[in-house]
């Protein structure tokens, strides 16, 4: 199977996974579970940032149609994250811009730097996704530990799928 | 030549970049949850179908707290009832009036009450005379507002949701603010814009002031549980609801009576 056909499956596979959960597990109202920031840090590094841009886009798109949420929040917080997850990128993992073919997988980059990269992607993530899923409506402390709670679920639950699935697949 | 070709993709970038938000802050200013659902429409009637079922499973598990709660509330409307009879015996009267709400008895297909966005689906449609802007309480609770309606289903904003507010009172008090859901758990509220010299404290009850048109007045809602001076200007006060909203079953879609004439009214007078 060709690699690209792989990545799609698997991301059909992965978005799959997050709707059913936020639609029909109760986790609560301050815990969304969201693998988006996950896909955009597998998004091949040599692509032409406007296409990853507009790929980023799509993928919360469809994400915030199948989900029960507020349109064009994933969508956004997902085109932030595609305009910075390369600059973000070559000083993590400490690789200089003529390394664009080195894919970020646990099995290729030790586990803290992986577990560091994941870290920044997903605060950064979640930072456009609090701030208009109604900050101004609630409370900066509430808003805050929602903030808090969401990177750490989140974190331990992208480090599992990274795991079990981007890595076994190449 | 490469500067001016990099120059070109850098713009590119920021462009497609700056498109792109614009187009995702319009679709989260729009109020989408809603916009979504009219954009699912055609997808909603095959949801529903397992929805139905699969509520109908959770609901023979919840059967004995929905008979605790019609036991709780025929109880009090037989306590209602008697109190009419008894007005009526003292001041005979006759009385034409209709009341000034018209009850729709729903249930519940669908409940959502994880989210901080969340909605509803009753069973009621356009052709039991269910429109938008419809209030839906239950006898301890209130539950949201009509923001869409099919043929034989409407869509609820769930009170659930931060966006939504409802004019709340401390009972037996004129002392009147703003009740909104606190966006952490389905019990708790917080009544804000309460006025300093408010003498409501922790265990009074709180209640529906009917000061808007979308729900009837005197439901007791909850209880207030912290009170906190803001600013110094207004308290806020923290309420704990009466009814968890994440299991509902049997809710009521309430109209109120002559509600056109009091919106012509306002509009009216809003054009002076």
């Amino acid at each position: 199977m060709p690699s690209y056909l792989r990545q799609i499956i698997i991301y059909a596979v992965v978005i799959m996974l997050q709707v059913i959960t936020n639609n029909y597990v109760n986790l609560g109202p301050m815990i969304y579970i969201c693998m988006v920031p996950l896909l955009i840090m597998y998004l091949p590094l040599d692509q032409k940032s406007y296409i990853s841009l507009i790929i980023a886009f799509g993928l919360g798109l469809i994400v915030d149609i199948l989900s029960d949420g507020v349109m064009g929040l994933n969508a956004g917080a997902a085109t932030l994250l595609a305009l910075v997850y390369k600059p973000i990128f070559y000083p993590v993992f400490k690789k200089n811009t003529y390394s664009k073919k080195f894919i970020p997988t646990v099995e290729e980059s030790d586990i803290w730097h992986h577990v560091l990269y994941l870290l920044i992607i997903i605060a950064i993530y979640f930072l456009f996704y609090i701030a208009f899923d109604g900050l101004a409506r609630t409370t900066l402390l509430v808003s805050l530990l929602r903030y808090l709670i969401n990177i750490a679920v989140n974190l331990a639950l992208a480090v599992v799928v990274d795991v079990t699935l981007f890595n076994k697949s190449r | 030549m490469d500067y001016r070709a990099n120059s070109y993709k850098l713009l590119l970038t920021i462009g497609v970049f700056i498109a792109l938000e614009v187009i995702s802050i319009v679709m989260i200013t729009q109020n989408s949850v809603l916009q979504r659902y009219l954009i699912m429409g055609g997808v909603r009637s095959t949801q529903v179908f397992f929805w139905e079922r699969s509520e109908g499973i959770r609901d023979f598990f919840r059967l004995r707290k929905y008979n605790q709660s019609l036991q709780q509330e025929n109880a009090e409307l037989r306590s209602k009832l008697s109190q009419v009879q008894y007005l009526r015996e003292m001041e005979p009267v006759a009385d034409t009036t209709p009341g000034l709400y018209r009850w729709i008895p729903a249930s519940i297909i669908k409940n959502n009450p994880n989210k901080q966005h969340n909605y509803l689906i009753l069973n009621r449609g356009a052709k039991d005379g269910v429109e938008t802007e419809m209030g839906v309480v239950t006898h301890n609770a209130i539950v949201g507002v009509v923001g869409a309606v099919s043929e034989h289903y409407c869509y609820v904003i769930s009170f659930l949701n931060k966006s939504q507010r409802a004019s709340a009172m401390i009972s037996g008090t004129s002392d009147f603010g703003l009740l909104s859901w606190d966006g952490i758990g389905t019990r708790g509220a917080t009544l804000s814009h309460i006025p300093l010299s408010s003498s409501g404290a922790v265990g009074d009850t709180i209640c529906t002031s009917g000061y808007s048109t979308i729900y009837p007045p005197d439901i007791p809602v909850g209880t207030i549980s912290d009170v906190d001076a803001v600013s110094g200007m207004y308290k806020d006060m923290k309420v704990d609801l009466f009814q968890d909203l994440g299991s509902l079953k049997y809710v009521y879609i309430v109209q109120r009576h002559h509600q056109d004439e009091i919106d012509a009214l306002s509009k009216n007078a809003n054009n002076k």
